[in-house]
């Protein structure tokens, strides 16, 4: 029974007891006044008779004094009346019924009225006649009491109905602080909303409502040093110690983000092939300060981001598709050789499938001694035959839907499936979600294809197994969309998971989130990078999970990026979740204190 | 016959009375209690002692006297004041006679009309038998006389002890029940039991 039920109850209980006390205590007072006026109603009629019949007794008028006897008598308010001699013989009397009228048998039986009797000497003159005894009659004494009681009983009735429901509400208004109060906490412990408590509180709670509150401010500072330390570890996880450039975990975060864009990127990659002699014959030393030089050099560049991927490799992308290529200031002055290479990046390649290429491209150029090469780009589907592909897909849910297995280690993470979207194309390859999601936003057809990927859950059998499910920011701002989700979380338990440039592009994200969190559906970020912006993000969403890039967990269990980061989420208990090829151990993963992982679908 | 009267007065009554009324309070309270333990006699002969012991009193109003309306005295402050009422007479012969064994049934106080006088007045009447003519003790006069010779009186209305107490009770305007019960009547007992260290009309009249 909740606090304000056994308040309501109490008080209730204690205001029926003081009623009904009360009640009692004015009957039993109404009882004695009742009686006290019927003594001296008694008295004084005995008293009052006995002067009056002198005159008739000191003339041995009896019949007079009979009648003077019975005028008295006869109007009802005595229930016998006795007129003894001298010698205490009777010498008249009269008696009347006694039981009371219109009073219930238990009211008079439980409330008697005792029947006072009174009693007046009797003289004529000098001459002594006897006594009058006068008894009363109790009938209207308790029909009095009777009706009184009922007033009262009614009155009562009426108080406690009253007070009732002024303690019902007081009750419930003195403690509707603290119920926001537990409610603001549940929401923010559930990830339904963020700690907002109540403003105006009483005094009593105002302590309580100062500790949740400083605990708020609490945990927020101490999520805030962990995020500067982690933002701090990337910052040298992700940085070339010597140019401080981004190094390659950054550049696969980097090419993992393309996956979103529908058009192609340009890149330049370059391979200072003499860099071993030129360290033999300068060191280290020398050689680091070229290499500043050449990282300075190439940092003027606006239209280019650099990357060293190792030693001697490095790279940069395209900042805009309009980006100029300049062979001449991208080739690396003497004392160094190199290779330079142009390829073309298409966004239905992964990241991983980039790297490789772009490896390749190197090795080519280098055996070719190639000091400048462009790679021929590949064909690519021109916007129209997207567009007609996409319809196509959604009018004939061409889509397919692949499970990927999620591991999980412990209690934070729930072991799930994820359906990873596929659209078959043409050429016998595939469109990733990511692609998908891309395409179909520049193609303003965002809303059917999830609306079509959607149905295509709908359409699959429920199961035990948590669903983790891609969705683009616009879907989660589509009301209607969000509607169907609804509906389908009402059948399957699930969560949806955005990536973590979408989900940063969404500027009300958590109040976006509300419907969806107060139905129970949890919420997860893909692709975590650390971008600018999350961590301070991450106390606003509070995410369920966070599945990293491929930058971060590209940098192995034993990053210390990796360990600051769990210890960031834990703190706010959210879940890390770590991509990992299908035959990968998981045993380091956990031990580094990851929660989970996903394998690629079989 | 009637026996020894167990009453005693307390010393510092006396002391206090002597203070405010002078040395022959003293000697008439004395006298009193002297009375009260003197040997027994017939009723009649004790009727007429305890007359003729009060009736030496002198008869002052209670507005004049006490300067209040109605004051009922008690035997003491009678006797001490040497001043009092028709009532206080009444009331002081009245416990005096039980005192002194006098049944309180055959006693009566007894509203009367002083017709000479055409005044408001009270005497103790005492009936050897319920039905017989009683006896008349007066303060206007110290001949005990039946009440068939005093025709100067005109009987109002007669009341026992506990009555008497009760009415006058009532005509103050408050509710009353049994003598025992009434504040004042209780209070002249207190009083009373101050100033007696033994006394039998300390003791609430039997119930009528």
């Amino acid at each position: 029974m909740s606090l304000t039920r056994r308040l309501q109850w109490l008080l209730a209980v204690l205001l029926m007891l003081a009623l009904a006390a009360n009640l009692l205590l004015q009957v039993q007072r109404t009882r004695e006044f009742l009686r006290v006026q019927l003594q001296t109603h008694a008295q004084d009629t005995a008293t009052s008779l006995a002067l009056s019949l002198t005159p008739a007794l000191a003339a041995k008028d009896v019949v007079t004094a009979e009648r003077m006897i019975d005028a008295i008598f006869d109007r009802g308010y005595f229930r016998a009346l006795r007129w003894r001699d001298v010698n205490n013989v009777v010498v008249l009397q009269r008696e009347s019924m006694a039981a009371p009228v219109q009073v219930p048998a238990w009211f008079a039986e439980a409330l008697p009225i005792a029947a006072p009797q009174a009693e007046a000497l009797l003289s004529g003159g000098w001459t002594q006649h006897g006594k009058l005894e006068l008894e009363s009659h109790t009938g209207y004494a308790l029909l009095a009491l009777w009706r009184s009681f009922v007033d009262l009983l009614l009155g009562s009735v009426i108080a406690l109905v009253a007070l009732g429901l002024l303690v019902f509400v007081t009750v419930q208004r003195s403690l509707s602080p603290l119920h926001r109060m537990a409610d603001a906490a549940h929401q923010f412990v559930s990830r339904r909303a963020p700690m907002q408590l109540p403003q105006a509180v009483v005094s009593e709670l105002q302590p309580l409502a100062q500790a949740l509150s400083q605990m708020s401010e609490q945990v927020a500072a101490q999520f805030a040093a962990q995020a500067a330390q982690v933002q701090a570890l990337q910052q040298q996880l992700q940085c070339d110690a010597v140019t401080g450039l981004p190094n390659r975990a950054a550049l696969l975060d980097a090419l993992s983000a393309l996956e979103q864009q529908t058009t192609p990127t340009t890149v330049l990659a370059v391979r200072l092939s003499n860099l071993a002699s030129i360290n033999a014959e300068h060191g280290f030393a020398a050689t680091n300060t070229l290499l500043q030089e050449l990282t300075t050099h190439w940092r003027r560049q606006r239209d280019w981001h650099w990357y060293r991927l190792s030693g001697g490799d490095w790279l940069a992308l395209a900042a805009h598709a309009s980006a100029t290529i300049d062979v001449a200031s991208v080739t690396p002055a003497a004392p160094w050789q190199s290779q330079v290479v142009q390829l073309t990046l298409t966004p239905a390649h992964s990241a991983l499938e980039h790297v490789t290429r772009i490896d390749a491209a190197l090795q080519e150029a280098q055996q070719r001694h190639l000091p400048w090469w462009q790679v021929p780009a590949g064909e690519m589907l021109s916007t129209e035959q997207w567009r007609q592909t996409l319809q196509t897909a959604v009018r004939e849910q061409r889509f397919r839907l692949l499970p990927a297995a999620i591991e999980s280690f412990g209690k934070r993470l729930t072991p799930a499936v994820e359906w990873l979207a596929r659209l078959p194309l043409a050429d016998g390859g595939e469109c990733s979600a990511g692609q998908l999601f891309a395409h179909s936003r520049q193609l303003g057809l965002a809303g059917e294809v999830e609306a079509a990927l959607l149905q295509r859950l709908h359409a699959m059998p429920r199961d035990d197994h948590h669903w983790h499910l891609n969705v683009s920011a616009s879907a989660v701002c589509d009301p209607a969309w969000q509607q169907q989700l609804l509906q389908l979380a009402r059948q399957q338990t699930l969560s949806i998971e955005l990536s973590e440039a979408d989900a940063l592009s969404v500027p009300d994200l958590a109040v976006r989130m509300q419907p969806l969190r107060a139905a129970g559906i949890g919420i997860g970020l893909d692709q975590v990078a650390l971008s600018a912006g999350l961590l301070a993000a991450l106390p606003r969403w509070r995410p369920d999970y966070l599945k990293l890039g491929l930058g971060l967990a590209s940098a192995g269990p034993g990053s210390p990026l990796l360990t600051q980061l769990t210890r960031l989420a834990q703190a706010l208990d959210i879940a890390v979740l770590v991509p990992v090829a299908a035959t990968e151990a998981a045993a380091p993963w956990q031990q580094a204190g990851v929660d989970g992982v996903m394998r690629p679908p079989a | 016959m009637l026996g020894f009267a167990e009453v005693e007065l307390a010393p510092q009554l006396i002391e206090r009375m002597v203070s405010r009324y002078g040395n022959d309070a003293k000697v008439r309270l004395l006298d009193w209690q002297h009375l009260l333990a003197s040997p027994p006699q017939d009723v009649p002969t004790t009727l007429d002692t305890v007359n003729r012991f009060f009736n030496r009193i002198e008869f002052i109003p209670d507005d004049e006297h006490w300067q209040q309306h109605d004051y009922w005295a008690t035997p003491t402050e009678l006797l001490a004041s040497n001043g009092g009422d028709c009532e206080d007479f009444s009331i002081a012969k009245y416990m005096t006679l039980i005192a002194l064994g006098v049944p309180e049934a055959q006693l009566r106080i007894t509203y009367v009309k002083a017709v000479e006088l055409n005044q408001a007045h009270m005497v103790l009447t005492w009936y050897e038998k319920p039905d017989a003519e009683p006896l008349v003790l007066d303060n206007l006069i110290n001949e005990i006389k039946p009440a068939s010779q005093r025709p100067d009186l005109i009987p109002v209305y007669s009341f026992n002890g506990a009555d008497l107490w009760l009415a006058k009770e009532r005509g103050n305007g408050q509710l009353v029940g049994r003598s025992e019960r009434i504040s004042p009547w209780r209070e002249l007992l207190a009083r009373m039991a101050r100033d007696f260290r033994k006394a039998p009309f300390l003791t609430a009249p039997a119930a009528p």
